[in-house]
């Protein structure tokens, strides 16, 4: 039991920093989509190019931790929502490489650097909405393992009013802790100005988006509102989070770094927790009003232990050098890149 | 095209475009760490050229290896769903220990990409070298979640029930086969990386043959890719032997060897019909199969004909493979062979244009290896995914219209690759305006001071 915990805990965890930290590099991309100034393409190329990789290790983390410690889900989760999940990847290819690419093509060249740059901003946009799909469609509850027709196996969970809806929230989020965390990335006003002003729309998107969320739940049958004031924790979390919001918004007008950092992280961990604490111990919601439940789902006793070991022995290496990165380059991106 | 077909091609294709990224991810940090140090040791700025040089191509190399093998993690399930809920728990742990490897290198190459002149030099130096460690970590960690599907140890399987109980991770990970194939890979990598590297830079010094930058270049490449060209046959040959133990019928298909039989043959060559069990065109030199196998002339080796006809590996596939590593692998040793002794005895040689001829044709060939080895391995264990328990065909996922994620890898992996070769082409074709040292020629003095100043990259 010790040991299920344990993995369960470094599961969340890398899917938390996956969301705050791999979510940010995410939206760095979305945030360009409907306008973009040179400077600011600039600082976010500073910002996240020493980072990048380790970010989106936290995802290859949380994959290796659910083949290995949660079988079962891992199976369903590729087959019923195999189409997102191949996309989601299409995504994660283009704009990886279009990223790197621009960064790293020896000839900087106009015409080139604005395929990249077009390249990386959708590629970012497919990513975190077809993460956002795949989340949506875990806890709606369409997926059907004994479904015979390609429509009700393949297409229903995920094809649907809410995933898609979850998938815009995850979009909007991502871009809003991006822009939060850009501001404090460069000391030229104009540049902060411009990220404080994204961040103040992707905030309001993500608000309006979650309503949205809401009334799509609604529409597609999945009691949200219900569950989420069925437990005492999650109103807590709720309720946190909409206290917060004011404050989040005046933080960011004043262009307060940190704090705004600080609040949108939390925010962040308020939304998914309180997702959590609804789900608990549900990790997917099935057709027939079942669900696939992490305890249940889990993998031998033995494997539990040596995972939960070799996460727990990683971490000692892992957390020390990050710490490391991310202080070499804090604040002040590198100004000569190789 | 059937689902499974196109399952398996696209695991093949997804992998093998992976496997060239890993290679260079595992050998291109020692290369770079050689020059390096030696800037460092002696001040001589076209080492210093040379390691920033290459830093950038990697750093591209890099991504699109980190891009691609997201991509494997996830096909593992979208592709083999069971084999995955199965294996998956037993199998997984080289994969956990993979997540710290691949972590610590990410960071290491961000310190080392984007530190110089940030960090102290040492250090800097080292985060460099531990991108090559904990490449190279990864890489065997990953073969020996592979060799597991070689050869499954760390489970009790019930063929009746179809379960799997008293697993055992860390016996499962230390597998009869792991040593083998991770030393005969790290070794492919270097190999594979060092010939591919100096290959590039003799076929640059056929026009410029003076040319310091690209004549070090070379050299710190057919060092590295020579030396582990030179193990390879004699880790083949441990792998071979125990191949021969583990999977007879993958050696039988190697050596399209369909008869059991004493002092048997080894067949270099020849066009294999599976139907009649007939080779063509081939050469025999007697008995030395059942040495190379079992270290004996006259020790019988089990043939195809001792296997069920439903468990047998596709032969020609596995046959021609297996030609083509073995030729490529000796080819190379022969050049290393001739790099060492030019260097040794006849320096002069190493400007010729028909050695450094030579060491471009060979830019492929290591990589060729490369690719038929592990279509020797994966199509010689069919029609297994986990060796004599679960067939491939049980494995796969029951989603229709695999093709179509097939075509699509296809068409994206090509474009990548077209990409990625431009890139290259890009970088190659501004050196000479980046990095001073590029003008001077191999008898300048050789401490000339850098004065070109470094062209600060924009974003
Ligand atoms: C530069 C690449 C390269 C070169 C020159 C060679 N190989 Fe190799 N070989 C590989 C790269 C490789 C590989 C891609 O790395 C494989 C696939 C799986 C593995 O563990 O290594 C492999 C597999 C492999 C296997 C199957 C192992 C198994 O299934 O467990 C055998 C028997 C050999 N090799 C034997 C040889 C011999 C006798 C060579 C003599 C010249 C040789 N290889 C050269
Ligand atoms: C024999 C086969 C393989 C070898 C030798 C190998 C080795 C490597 C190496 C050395 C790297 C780091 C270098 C780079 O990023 O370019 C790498 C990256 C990666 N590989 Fe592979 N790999 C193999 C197959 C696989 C498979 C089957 C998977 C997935 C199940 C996988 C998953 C990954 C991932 C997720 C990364 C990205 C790591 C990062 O972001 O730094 N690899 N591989
Ligand atoms: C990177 C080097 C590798 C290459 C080039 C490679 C190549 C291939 C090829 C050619 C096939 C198709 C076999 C056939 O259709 O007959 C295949 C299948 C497969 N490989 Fe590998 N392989 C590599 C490493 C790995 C590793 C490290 C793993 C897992 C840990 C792996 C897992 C699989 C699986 C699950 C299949 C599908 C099932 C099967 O055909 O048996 N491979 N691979």
């Amino acid at each position: 039991m010790f040991m299920y915990i344990v993995v369960l805990s470094f599961l969340l965890l890398s899917l938390l920093l996956y969301a705050l930290l791999g979510g940010a590099d995410f939206g760095a991309g979305v945030i360009q989509l409907l306008s973009t100034t040179p400077k600011a393409e600039k600082v976010i190329g500073r910002a996240i190019g020493p980072i990048w990789e380790a970010n989106h290790m936290w995802l290859v983390i949380a994959v290796v931790i659910s083949f290995m410690g949660f079988p079962a889900i891992f199976k369903v989760v590729s087959t019923a929502l195999h189409i997102p999940v191949f996309i989601l990847l299409l995504g994660i290819i283009f704009r990886g490489t279009a990223y790197a690419f621009k960064h790293y093509d020896a000839i900087k060249d106009e015409k080139s650097q604005l395929m990249y740059q077009r390249v990386f901003v959708w590629g970012s946009l497919v990513s975190t909405l077809f993460i956002g799909i795949t989340f949506g469609a875990m806890s709606l509850g369409k997926i059907d393992p004994n479904a015979t027709d390609f429509y009700t196996g393949y297409i229903a969970p995920w094809f649907n009013f809410f995933s898609i809806s979850v998938g815009f929230l995850a979009t909007a989020l991502f871009a809003f802790l991006a822009a939060v965390y850009l501001i404090g990335e460069n000391e030229d006003p104009e540049v902060k100005e411009f990220f404080i002003a994204k961040a103040w729309k992707w905030l309001l998107a993500s608000v309006a988006i979650g309503v949205v969320v809401f009334v799509a739940a609604y529409v597609d049958g999945l009691p949200l509102f219900n569950e989420l004031i069925s437990s005492p924790l999650s109103i807590v979390a709720v309720a946190l989070a909409s206290i917060l919001l004011p404050f989040l918004f005046k933080t960011i007008r004043q262009g307060k770094v940190v704090l705004a950092r600080l609040m949108a992280g939390a925010q962040t961990v308020l939304i998914l927790g309180a997702w959590l604490l609804v789900h608990y111990p549900h990790a997917i919601m099935l057709s027939n009003g079942g669900s696939l439940d992490l305890y249940d789902s889990r993998a031998p006793d033995a494997t539990l232990a040596v995972l939960g070991w070799a996460l727990m022995l990683g971490s000692l290496f892992i957390l020390p050098a990050l710490g490391y990165l991310y202080v070499v380059f804090k604040g002040h991106g590198p100004e000569e890149t190789i | 095209m059937g689902d499974l077909l196109a399952a398996r091609l696209q695991m093949a294709f997804s992998l093998g475009f992976h496997i060239i990224f890993a290679c260079v991810g595992m050998a291109m940090p020692f290369l770079m760490a050689i020059a390096h140090w030696r800037y460092i040791k002696t001040g001589d700025a076209v080492y210093k050229d040379l390691s920033k040089a290459w830093s950038k191509g990697v750093a591209i190399f890099f991504a699109t290896g980190a891009v691609s093998g997201t991509v494997l993690s996830f096909e593992l399930g979208l592709l083999w769903p069971e084999f995955m809920e199965h294996a998956g728990p037993i199998f997984g742990m080289p994969f956990s220990l993979e997540g710290t490897a691949f972590f610590i290198e990410a960071i290491a190459l961000g310190l080392f990409l984007y530190g110089w002149g940030k960090i102290p030099k040492w250090i800097h130096w080292s985060s460099g070298l531990v991108v090559g460690i904990s490449g190279v970590a990864s890489g065997i960690l990953v073969v020996a979640a592979n060799a597991w599907m070689n050869s499954p140890t760390g489970f009790d399987y019930d063929p009746l029930t179809n379960t799997y109980s008293n697993i055992d991770p860390i016996a499962a990970m230390f597998n009869p086969a792991w040593f083998t194939q991770a030393l005969h890979m790290i070794l492919a990598a270097f190999t594979a990386t060092g010939f591919a590297v100096a290959g590039v830079h003799a076929f640059l010094l056929i026009r410029k043959p003076a040319n310091r930058f690209h004549q070090q270049a070379m050299r710190i490449a057919l060092l590295v890719g020579g030396i582990a060209a030179f193990l390879q046959p004699i880790s083949g040959d441990i792998s071979a032997k125990d191949v021969a133990v583990r999977q007879p019928a993958k050696l039988a298909a190697m050596e399209a060897h369909f008869h059991t039989e004493e002092y048997a043959g080894l067949l270099i060559g020849g066009i294999p019909n599976e139907e009649t069990g007939e080779v063509h065109y081939g050469i025999k030199i007697p008995g030395l199969l059942s040495f190379l196998a079992h270290g004996d002339f006259k020790q019988e080796v089990m043939g195809l004909d001792q296997i069920p006809e439903d468990e047998r590996p596709p032969v020609a596939v596995t046959h021609f493979a297996f030609q083509i590593m073995v030729g490529a692998g000796t080819f190379l040793m022969m050049v290393a062979f001739l790099y060492f002794f030019a260097q040794k005895f006849r320096p002069r040689w190493l400007g010729h244009k028909n050695f450094l001829w030579l060491v471009a044709l060979s830019t492929p060939l290591g990589m060729l290896a490369v690719e038929a080895g592990w279509t020797v391995t994966e199509v010689g264990r069919q029609p297994w995914i986990i060796n004599g328990i679960m067939r491939t065909k049980e494995a796969v996922t029951p989603m229709p219209g695999i093709q179509y994620s097939f075509y699509t890898v296809v068409v994206v992996y090509t474009l990548l690759a077209v990409l990625v070769s431009w890139l290259m082409k890009r970088q190659v074709q501004t050196l000479a305006q980046n990095y001073d040292s590029m003008d001077e020629e191999i008898d300048l003095s050789q401490n000339k001071a850098n004065t070109k100043t470094e062209v600060i990259e924009e974003l």
